[in-house]
């Protein structure tokens, strides 16, 4: 990567983003005690967007040397002429803005060599295996992801940041009366690999957690199919923000016909829920994913989605703003150095309620508590799923048996009607990637909340 | 750029390196990719995108310790200052006797599917495909049309003196689109063909028509009227979900891991005697090929499953070597479902109660195989016929059973230049409304 990226200003033609970016991963597969996979990917490039008559030409490079830089601004600028000389259009508002930020969020700690992440993955394998000797298989799977960009637009807004991600999956595997299961448990955050990892003793707790779930799933019951009340536990609150709600108020999908067009201002969930796609801190701390100037150079803001029950506004980036008349959120994202901006959600959070989660699940006499979420899908018609790959039974306001692996779904608007209790706690979870033509980390975010969801099953 | 290096030069000058630096066995596969896509949005095509990537995969093998490195970049120091770093990175595997490399094999060079596109002609396609579409089917809203075309040379090289370089350029549209009716709003519905041109309107290729016609059907949408245990007919879009969640039974991971339900089935009687799925790495009916794995070796068409009986794994050479089975032919791609007897409207009328589930959305199945989603713009059969779309349906079953219990396999199918598919009726699946 380079960082003399004012030096380029000069050859600016049109409406004009330039980004140099590079992402640099790193990936280590323990199966069963062997290293399958010990990777390093890097990639880094740059990409010019230039706006005319109401298109975009966009354009992108590997290489990173003076020449290549002017001949991508200049294939930009010729690919938004192509299009721009097939337009009546006028040029939209380009929201000129001179914002200005730097912030790198490296380690202040001696970088680890690779040995040593080995070695501390080593580790916590040989104490599952120490202390779980009759699992069928185990894995653990270690991902970080530095990404650092570098932005100069047209009106002169700047940045250069750098957010990294690390991340942590641990699966266990045993047999069932009824073939293989398996349990997993995802650790880590924002932050480089020393500041997310620094001992493996931490994990430890979870990981007997992790394992006493497995065991629970052992003798696992089908859930009875159907509509039912049921307790999301927070990890499925942040999913149930981001697919059901979040996704549906984008500008672009609202553009798109979803239903979420129809309902601004309106009351589409219970009085006690409010969400918000953060931009950069909530709740008096850094969110996961933090966007302080987005990929078209403008600062980000907290767009308020739902507030009290009531949905108050949309996500927007420059050309959807125009459309809808309103400043753009900053919701702006590109994944790789070859992408360009589209909106993308950041911190999608509901905002904890006042009652404990051990009440709500007292409150429930015959349902579900749901622990964990996998892969979800979102709809235009706000009609949302997500895999629940561990949850338990509620009976007369008591746990009981866990229940095999199943998926929920509803329509959200309707869903969050029913929504009678949140609880007063939060968590946040940062492993999310989102896709949307590209794939991009977002952070998700939530308390347990009671309502009422169908569920799929056999019983 | 200074030390810029072009084509096989990348490759050759790192297997020598890597030879320099004290590997015993290296592999290096270097792609640069050429893609210029149009996208619409709204009533206009409102993006012109060009991007020139580079990739040069490494990989090193010392002391029986393997790691492997990404790179996008092509000059002689980056690639140098890679080589060292490939090395070090492998010095801190532990070391595996069953990481390898492909053996030595002709030097060959492939090319397949046209380098440069018609920039006019893609424009005009999609001006045309979108006034043709919505003057048709005027409730639906084209969220996203893109049109691309890429054009891909790979070269691959290995110390044992492998020796490949592989052409690859294709035209892919994706479209997805929703209808609205007033306030009422169908779900969201898409469609992905790759082709080796341009040729014929758009709203031919693959199932577009027929997606919109049914999509503008779908604005309103209620749940089944009860829970029941039934019959499903998987479109050709939905089936190739499944064969993604099938094929994962087939591959290293699982394997590996000794958790694939497939385990120690190979030449056994494991689906319906209908079924017969085929990988054509090479066939002419496909839009792209995949001339080399992506571990060296020259790929050749497969047939995974004949007649229910799993004649081979899609295993690579590591896979294959940690689980002491046979290396696929390739590991999964252009697949082919072969078409049956019976037409799609027929399996319909035979069907009492079922549901014509054309996309399926949920968690990946268990390690069991176990499945549970909802049906997305999918209709419910009630008597032979086809009668109202659904929402907040759920579907429930097993992912190896569904493709034992198949009951027909339709004679239409659809060739999506990626993948042909059919039809499939299959039974025993548990259906909930709301």
């Amino acid at each position: 990567m380079r960082y003399d990226i004012q030096l380029f200003k000069k050859h600016f033609e049109l409406y004009t983003e330039l980004r140099f970016q590079e992402n640099r991963n790193t990936l280590i597969l323990c199966t069963d005690g062997v290293i399958t996979a010990n990777n390093v990917r890097s990639e880094s490039g740059v990409s010019a967007r230039c706006g005319h008559k109401n298109r975009f030409g966009f354009s992108s490079s590997s290489c990173l040397d003076d020449e290549t830089i002017k001949k991508v601004l200049q294939e930009a600028n010729n690919n938004a002429k192509f299009l721009g000389g097939k337009s009546k259009d006028s040029d939209i508002n380009y929201y000129e803005s001179c914002e200005n930020i730097e912030r790198l969020f490296l380690t202040k700690k001696n970088r680890y060599t690779q040995t040593e992440i080995i070695d501390f993955i080593k580790t916590i394998d040989n104490y599952i295996i120490a202390t779980y000797p009759n699992l069928k298989s185990r894995s653990i799977r270690l991902w970080s992801l530095d990404m650092e960009k570098m932005l100069l637009t047209s009106s002169g807004a700047y940045a250069h940041t750098m957010i990294p991600r690390t991340i942590m999956y641990v699966t266990l595997l045993s047999e069932s009366e009824n073939g293989p299961i398996s349990n997993s448990q995802v650790f880590g955050g924002r932050g480089q690999i020393e500041d997310v990892f620094d001992d493996p003793k931490k994990l430890y707790f979870k990981i007997d957690k992790t394992y006493k779930e497995l065991m629970d799933k052992k003798d696992a019951v089908f859930a009875k199919a159907g509509t039912c009340e049921v307790v999301m536990d927070s990890d499925l609150a942040g999913i149930l923000a981001h697919e059901a709600i979040g996704h549906t108020t984008e500008a672009d999908l609202v553009l798109g016909g979803s239903v979420a067009g129809d309902n601004l201002n309106k009351l589409v969930a219970s009085n006690l829920v409010t969400l918000v796609d953060f931009a950069n801190h909530a709740l008096n701390q850094e969110v996961p994913i933090p966007v302080f100037i987005d990929d078209e150079g403008i600062k980000a803001k907290d767009a308020v989605i739902i507030e009290n029950g009531i949905l108050k506004s949309f996500m927007h980036n420059k050309e959807s703003a125009n459309i809808f008349k309103v400043a753009p959120t900053g919701n702006a994202r590109a994944y790789e150095y070859f992408d360009e901006p589209l909106i993308r959600m950041r911190n999608t959070c509901i905002i904890p309620g006042k009652s404990t989660l051990s009440d709500m699940i007292a409150s429930v006499e015959k349902g579900y508590y749901l622990v964990k979420s996998s892969n979800g899908q979102a709809d235009s018609t706000s009609e949302f799923t997500f895999g629940v790959p561990l949850g338990y039974e509620i009976i007369n306001g008591k746990l009981g048996r866990a229940i095999k692996e199943t998926t929920i779904s509803g329509v959200a608007f309707d869903v969050l009607k029913t929504v009678t209790m949140i609880s007063d706690d939060l968590t946040w979870h940062c492993g999310g990637m989102c896709g949307k033509k590209q794939m991009i980390p977002v952070g998700m975010g939530g308390p347990a909340i009671k309502c009422h969801i169908n569920i799929g099953g056999k019983a | 750029m200074k030390n810029l290096l072009r084509d096989k030069d990348v490759t050759k000058y790192c297997v020598d390196t890597l030879k320099k630096l004290g590997a015993d066995k290296s592999q290096v596969n270097y792609t640069h990719l050429i893609k210029k896509e149009m996208c619409v949005e709204g009533d206009k095509v409102s993006l012109l995108r060009t991007i020139h990537t580079d990739e040069v995969y490494l990989k090193a093998i010392k002391n029986n310790k393997e790691a492997s490195l990404k790179i996008n970049k092509i000059n002689k120091t980056n690639l140098e200052e890679a080589c060292k770093n490939v090395l070090a990175l492998a010095s801190s595997s532990p070391a595996d006797l069953h990481k390898d490399i492909a053996a030595q094999d002709e030097a060959r060079s492939f090319s397949h599917g046209p380098k440069e596109p018609n920039f006019d002609q893609m424009y005009l396609k999609l001006m045309n495909f979108k006034q043709v579409a919505l003057r048709k089917y005027p409730k639906i809203i084209l969220r996203d049309v893109i049109l691309f075309h890429k054009y891909s040379k790979q070269f691959i090289q290995n110390s044992n003196g492998v020796d490949f370089e592989a052409g690859n350029g294709s035209y892919e549209m994706f479209t997805m689109f929703t209808a609205k009716d007033g306030k009422n709003t169908s779900s969201f519905n898409y469609d992905a063909i790759t082709r080796m041109n341009l040729d014929g309107d758009f709203i031919s290729w693959g199932q577009i028509d027929e997606l919109l016609r049914q999509t503008q059907l779908q604005t309103v949408l209620r749940p089944v009227p009860e829970n029941f245990v039934a019959d499903v007919i998987l479109t050709p879009l939905c089936l190739l979900d499944m064969l993604m969640y099938l094929g994962n039974e087939l591959k290293d991971g699982k394997h590996i891991t000794n958790t694939s339900l497939m385990k120690g089935k190979l030449n056994q009687l494991v689906l319906s005697k209908k079924f017969t799925l085929k990988a054509l790495a090479v066939g002419d009916e496909f839009a792209e090929k995949c001339f080399v794995t992506p571990d060296g070796f020259r790929a050749d068409n497969l047939t995974v499953f004949e007649k229910g009986v799993l004649k081979s794994n899609l295993l690579s050479q590591y896979g294959a070597n940690k689980t002491s089975q046979g290396r696929a032919k390739n590991y999964g791609v252009n697949f082919l479902v072969e078409s049956g007897e019976k037409s799609l409207g027929d399996m319909i009328k035979g069907i009492k109660k079922g549901i014509l589930l054309q996309r399926f959305s949920g968690g990946m199945p268990a390690a069991n195989g176990d499945f549970s989603g909802v049906a997305k713009n999918s209709f419910y059969i009630d008597n032979g016929e086809v009668s109202y779309p659904v929402n907040e349906t759920m579907i429930t079953g097993n992912i190896i059973d569904m493709f034992k219990n198949i009951e027909n396999i339709s004679s239409d199918f659809v060739n999506y230049g990626h993948s042909i598919m059919p039809w499939i009726q299959s039974s025993g699946l548990h259906i909930s409304g709301k």
